[in-house]
């Protein structure tokens, strides 16, 4: 058959055994129901079929004839005595904890350490060949099966499948069977695929059997017919055996069987540290003994089958594999081959597992205790457990190799059970004999050990050819008494037979008489004790008197109840005696003991004599009726048997009463003092549970924590292997649970790979004991990508400071990784910002500097805070005269109080000041200011432009105005001199004329008189100025001279008053601050302006009462004045037209405490909505080309608001006229006056 | 040996059983069938340990049914 195919049903049939063992110890599903039932206690025993039973048993039967029988006879006489010695063996197990039959023998002969180690030795010499002969069968029966095939190609597994079997069988029996350091825990996986590979075992040979036996034979009848039975070599196969040894052999076998079946060490496993309770035992008792039978049943015809078939007879432990080969069944012989692959790892797993326990309990563990540097290694007890089990394996495993074919071990079976043999005497006097001593066992074990040496596998060896035979035909030293196979001389026994008969003899001999020779110690002699107490309680109790249920209540009650009723009412009486069979606990018994009919009786009497007297009431009661005598004999036998089933005398029993008295009175005393000692075991039970109870909580919390943390959590052990994480650390790494995590990958490095270096880093670190904290490193995440975690870690360290865990915290900072890895191109992309506006800055500070060098401005910066100077400008120091530091320093006249840094808080433009320079001289200037940050400290640039020039300018622009506005009122005040100088002229004219002749009449009247005087005709002369004075016409004259000498002095005095106007309005003190008239400022405005007006317009002067005075310049407010009427009659001008009708002119002051407020209205055509923005703006004008230089309103604002800080409003409606309104303070700050 | 006589004290079925497979497994018991041979051998020897089986099962069946409760809950625990 193909070997893969056979490799393929070997992998799942051992997958279908990790499937039991895994669900039985899980106990679920079928195989935990199946490994719960008593019959896997009875399978497991199968374990006895090993791969000898299963292929041997053909060929021994072909070989030697029915003798293979006794080996499963043998045990089955031993069975017979099982729930005597095996129970006692359970329950000695249960009590002393035994763990396998060294310990066991070793425990019952005062704990002895050497004991434990001969037995240990015996058994690992004993079984190591078995191992190796149940692994051969594997490799054996696998080679057969498989180079039948022809399937060459794949020599390969042929030749691989020991070692992976003997791996497979490894990992099993260390998963199952020593995953947990108490070796007498019972391994129910174990167990159960024990039990499952016994039925395998089973069901393959009876398959095979009645395939062999039905199918191709044609029955039973046919096999046993003489065409079978004539076979030459069937001869051999239906006898005992050979010659006259046939007998005695078999007495051997059935000895080694017995002995087999109770102290091979797999066997001892199962049956007694496998035992769950000794009840299992009963039904095994039987169940074994018939698998027995049935496994053995076909072996008979398979063998006559096999020789009928031609088969040599050397080759008949192949029989059963074989015969399907030959006949073309390859399903049977698969079939077979794994039943007989169930037979052979059955018995290497149970025991490799025990022989483990026994090497590393009574061998390594002595061994450590005495090589001190070895002390160590009792810590790793479990992993001596799993050394052993690998060494015993490995060694079988071997010990197969090297064997092989050889005589040695293909006998090793029976060679095996002659070794366990030597342990029957120590183990079953353990369990009969009291006196069996240390001494006794230990002499025995050795001296029959030794024996099986040289009379069993020695000679076993010698025929291997191993070395030369001849001292076992002559002796060694040519000592022919001491020849091995015919010991003193002894030439009847067989082999087997001889070796056995002299090895128990001086084993069993020298355990006997060293043991009564020797006394045993106080310990030995304690813990027989208690071996054969508990046999005693093993004891099922056989009934006796004391518990033959003879006596009928029903009867009794009859005889009592007349009794009673001679004292009582019937309802009391029947009272009595159902308390008193209640008070004994026999209330719906029909039958009773003599006992309890005893104790029945006097709780009656007693009841009794407390009405009538004890004297009374035993006289009563005891009458024949009530207690006849042949009862009371059967009493006395009763208690007699109690006696006898004590084992002692009245006498002993006496002083056994008292001992027990004086004991219990002890065992009271000492019963208080374990009360007390309770009631402290309670206090402290209860401090612990309070303790234990805020452990659990602070584990819970801790655990809460664990679990709700959102860092990762993990221990590993030092290699980094994960032993713990929390739910955070499956979560970072990708996986849904920890469990998945842990099951996935287990091993925190394979995390770490990406940066191999770096993980070694950390872990050497953690290997020399250091703490390793904020280790950043990338990890793998479960979807492949890379995240970068931070772990911090620390080394725990056993007590020689080796590394043995590490725990830690993972935190996932791939986003902050990511933050920064941005931060950081941010940071050199800013950097290469900053690189390149510093580039920009500086140029732009060149720049600035240059364009603050090369401005015609002064710049100051000072400090917001402190008004300090901080830094200038060269043009500051031109025009200012202060060398930078001084200003800098705040020196000279240059102080803060300064005019420039006057309302300083806020950004303000082109505000002009006078400044006084240091060598006292005055500058007009301009101010920006500017909050800057500059040097980082808040700081105001003060720009200051030197404004003299522009001063002069608008002086002269002012000049220019002011004489424009003359030169416009120049024609008029001519106009207005001339009119006044015109009449004034026509009457000096008049005046001269009429002075001309008045004074001819005042020449003739001058005349007259001297005339008269003289004496002279007067008449004539009277005549002559009469007709003068009549010329004269004198009457007009006195009217019209005084009205001309009058009207002439007004004109004077209107010429004057319009030179004087013309006079204060073009002075140049005008323009200094002073005192001003406004009334009278618009008085002689409006005189001025007279002939600008008079023809369109009437004025309309009302001026406040109150006269108000302010502070100011004449000049220019003047001027303002007069640009406001003269822009009021042009605009009624506008508007009349040549209509020669006239507007309105009004000019009207008021006055409160603060202000004086000027109105000038008029009814003109007013100003479009969309002009009047503008009307202040230099050169605007709404007037016709050359009638306006759109300079006058503009310089009427400044005037107003900056010169004198008043306001300046104008109200327009197109069509009906305009008011300009202006407001001035009544006072200017002195500061200004700067 | 009285302490080994007390062992077996309640036990004469297993004892009976015991010895009385032993001699019919045993020589001389056993040469009777043996001198025939062939299926009379073969025939003894299983018919007789089937019986030996079903002696043991009658007789665990009545041990198991003289456990006393006491023992049974031991056996338990």
């Amino acid at each position: 058959m193909n070997p893969f195919i056979i490799f393929l049903v070997v992998i799942i049939y051992i997958g279908f055994l990790f499937y039991i063992a895994y669900t039985a110890e899980k106990e679920t599903g079928i195989a935990g129901k199946f490994a719960r039932s008593p019959i896997v206690y009875s399978l497991s025993l199968a374990v006895y079929c090993t791969s000898w039973t299963f292929y041997g048993s053909v060929g021994k039967a072909a070989s030697s004839g029915l003798s293979f029988l006794a080996v499963y006879i043998g045990p089955t006489l031993m069975i017979c005595l099982w729930w005597i010695l095996l129970r006692r063996m359970v329950l000695i197990k249960d009590k002393y904890r035994i763990t396998s039959i060294a310990d066991f023998i070793s425990a019952r002969y005062g704990k002895s350490q050497v004991l434990a180690g001969v037995v240990t030795l015996i058994a690992l010499v004993g079984n190591m060949p078995y191992i190796a002969l149940q692994m051969k069968a594997i490799k054996s029966s696998f080679s057969l099966i498989t180079t039948t095939s022809g399937a060459s190609s794949s020599t390969w597994i042929i030749d691989h499948f020991g070692p992976f079997i003997v791996i497979i069988m490894t990992f099993f029996t260390i998963l199952f069977g020593a995953r947990k350091l108490d070796p007498t825990e019972r391994h129910r996986g174990m167990i159960a695929a024990v039990a499952m590979e016994s039925v395998v075992k089973l069901f393959a040979f009876l398959a095979c059997g009645i395939y062999v036996t039905y199918f191709l034979a044609g029955g039973f009848s046919e096999i046993f017919s003489p065409t079978f039975l004539n076979h030459p070599g069937a001869a051999t196969v239906i006898k005992l055996g050979d010659g006259n040894n046939a007998y005695v052999t078999w007495t051997t076998l059935i000895i080694l069987g017995m002995s087999a079946i109770m102290f091979l060490p797999r066997q001892f496993h199962v049956a007694v540290i496998e035992n769950s309770s000794p009840r299992n035992i009963l039904p095994a008792m039987w169940q074994f003994p018939l698998y027995m039978v049935m496994i053995n049943i076909f072996v008979v015809p398979i063998a006559l089958f096999g020789i009928n078939a031609g088969i040599p007879v050397q080759q008949a432990d192949t029989y059963v594999l074989s015969i399907p080969i030959s006949h073309g069944n390859m399903w049977m012989a698969l079939l077979v081959f794994i039943g007989g692959f169930a037979a052979a790892t059955g018995m290497i797993m149970i025991a490799a597992m025990t022989m483990s326990t026994m090497v590393v309990n009574h061998l390594c563990l002595p061994l450590f205790n005495i090589l001190q540097p070895l002390a160590g290694m009792r810590r790793h007890l479990l992993r001596w457990h799993w050394i052993g089990i690998i060494a015993i394996l490995s060694g079988g495993y071997w010990t197969e190799t090297k064997l092989g074919e050889s005589y040695a071990l293909v006998n090793m079976g029976l060679i095996s059970f002659a070794a366990v043999l030597q342990f029957a005497p120590a183990a079953i006097g353990a369990l009969l004999w009291q006196k069996g001593s240390k001494a006794g066992a230990l002499a025995g074990l050795i001296t029959g050990f030794a024996l099986w040496f040289y009379t069993l596998l020695l000679p076993a060896f010698a025929k291997s050819g191993w070395f030369d035979s001849s001292f076992l035909d002559k002796g060694p030293w040519g000592i022919s008494i001491l020849r091995p196979e015919h010991l003193f001389g002894m030439n009847t026994l067989p082999a087997l037979s001889h070796a056995v008969f002299w090895s128990l003899l001086f084993n069993l001999g020298l355990f006997v008489l060293i043991s009564c020779l020797f006394r045993q110690s106080e310990e030995e002699h304690r813990i027989a004790q208690d071996f054969h107490s508990l046999s005693e309680k093993a004891q099922a109790p056989t009934r006796s008197l004391s518990e033959d249920k003879s006596i009928s209540i029903a009867d009794k009650h009859v005889a009592l109840l007349e009794v009673l009723n001679e004292y009582f009412p019937p309802e009391k009486s029947m009272e009595i005696l159902n308390q008193s069979l209640a008070r004994r606990s026999l209330l719906g018994q029909k039958n009773i003991s003599i006992i309890d009919f005893s104790e029945y009786h006097r709780s009656i009497e007693n009841i009794l004599a407390g009405s009538i007297g004890s004297a009374m009431a035993h006289r009563a009661l005891n009458r024949d009726v009530v207690f006849p005598r042949k009862e009371k004999l059967l009493l006395s036998k009763a208690y007699a048997d109690i006696l006898s089933r004590l084992n002692v005398s009245p006498q002993e029993l006496s002083e056994k009463i008292n001992f027990y008295r004086e004991r219990e009175e002890l065992l009271m005393t000492h019963s208080k003092e374990l009360e007390k000692r309770i009631v402290e075991k309670e206090q402290e039970i209860e401090a612990r549970t309070q303790a234990e109870r805020a452990l659990q909580e602070a584990e819970l919390q801790y655990r809460s924590i664990f679990d709700n943390a959102l860092e990762g959590i993990f221990q590993t052990s030092a290699d980094g292997r994960l032993l713990t994480v929390n739910p955070a650390m499956a979560t970072i790494l990708g996986y849904d649970s920890p469990e998945t995590l842990m099951r996935e990958v287990p091993d925190i490095r394979v995390h770490m790979q990406t940066n191999p270096g770096r993980r070694d880093t950390f872990f050497r670190r953690l290997l020399t004991g250091k703490q390793v904290n904020n280790f950043e490193i990338q990890v793998t995440h479960a979807n492949g990508k890379i995240l970068w975690i931070s772990l911090n870690a620390r080394p725990i360290l056993d007590d020689q400071g080796k590394l043995t865990k590490i725990e830690g915290i993972a935190e996932d900072i791939s986003k902050r990784k990511e933050a920064e890895d941005k931060l950081k191109r941010y940071h050199e992309e800013l950097e290469e910002t900053v690189r390149l506006r510093t580039a920009e800055v500086l140029e732009n500070q060149t720049f600035l500097q240059e364009l603050l060098e090369g401005i015609q401005a002064a710049v100051i910066v000072v400090q917001q805070e402190s008004i300090a100077v901080m830094d200038c400008n060269s043009i500051t120091e031109q025009l200012l005269g202060y060398d930078k530091k001084a200003l800098m320093a705040a020196e000279g006249s240059f102080e803060k109080d300064s005019v420039l840094f006057a309302d300083l808080g806020e950004k303000s433009l082109n505000k002009e000041f006078v400044v006084e320079c240091r060598d006292g001289g005055t500058i007009p200037v301009l101010r920006n200011v500017l909050p800057v940050i500059y040097k980082g400290v808040p700081a105001y640039a003060i720009i200051l432009f030197d404004i003299s020039e522009r001063k002069a300018l608008e002086l002269q622009v002012n000049m220019a105005q002011k004489l424009q506005s003359i030169g416009q009122l120049a024609a008029g005040i001519a106009h207005e001199i001339n009119t006044p100088i015109q009449y004034i002229g026509s009457n000096l004219s008049f005046l001269s004329e009429s002075f001309g002749q008045l004074l001819e009449v005042h020449k003739g009247y001058s005349e007259l008189m001297d005339r008269a005087k003289a004496g002279d005709d007067i008449s004539q002369a009277i005549e002559e100025v009469s007709r003068q004075v009549e010329t004269l016409d004198l009457e007009f004259l006195q009217e019209e001279i005084p009205h001309a000498v009058t009207e002439s002095l007004s004109g004077v005095d209107q010429v004057a008053s319009i030179v004087k106007a013309m006079k204060q309005f073009a002075h140049p003190e005008q323009d200094n601050l002073t005192t001003v008239d406004i009334n009278s400022a618009l008085q002689q405005t409006a005189a001025i302006s007279k002939n600008e007006w008079k023809y369109v317009a009437e004025l309309q002067m009302d001026l406040d009462n109150i006269n108000p005075v302010i502070d100011g310049y004449p000049g220019p407010l003047n001027q303002v004045f007069l640009n406001m009427m003269i822009n009021a009659a042009h605009a009624i001008q506008e508007k009349v037209g040549d209509s020669g009708r006239k507007g309105h002119m009004s000019v009207r002051t008021t006055s409160d405490d603060s202000s004086v407020i000027i109105s000038i209205a008029d009814t003109g055509c007013g100003i479009p909505a969309d002009k009047i923005q503008k009307i202040f703006d230099p050169f605007f004008t709404t007037k016709a080309v050359g009638k306006g230089t759109g300079q006058g309103l503009s310089i009427a604002y400044t005037i107003i608001t900056e010169k004198h800080k008043g306001t300046i409003e104008v109200e327009s409606e197109v069509g009906r006229g305009t008011t300009f309104t202006i407001r001035l303070p009544l006072h200017l700050q002195i500061t200004e006056k700067k | 040996m009285e302490k080994i006589s007390n062992t077996w004290k309640g036990k004469p079925a297993a004892l009976f059983l015991f010895l009385a497979c032993f001699f019919l497994f045993s020589w001389p018991l056993l040469s009777i069938p043996s001198e025939s041979g062939g299926i009379v051998l073969i025939s003894y020897l299983f018919l007789l340990w089937l019986l030996v089986i079903l002696g043991l099962c009658h007789y665990c069946r009545n041990e198991a049914g003289n456990l006393t409760e006491i023992q049974r809950d031991e056996d338990h625990s």
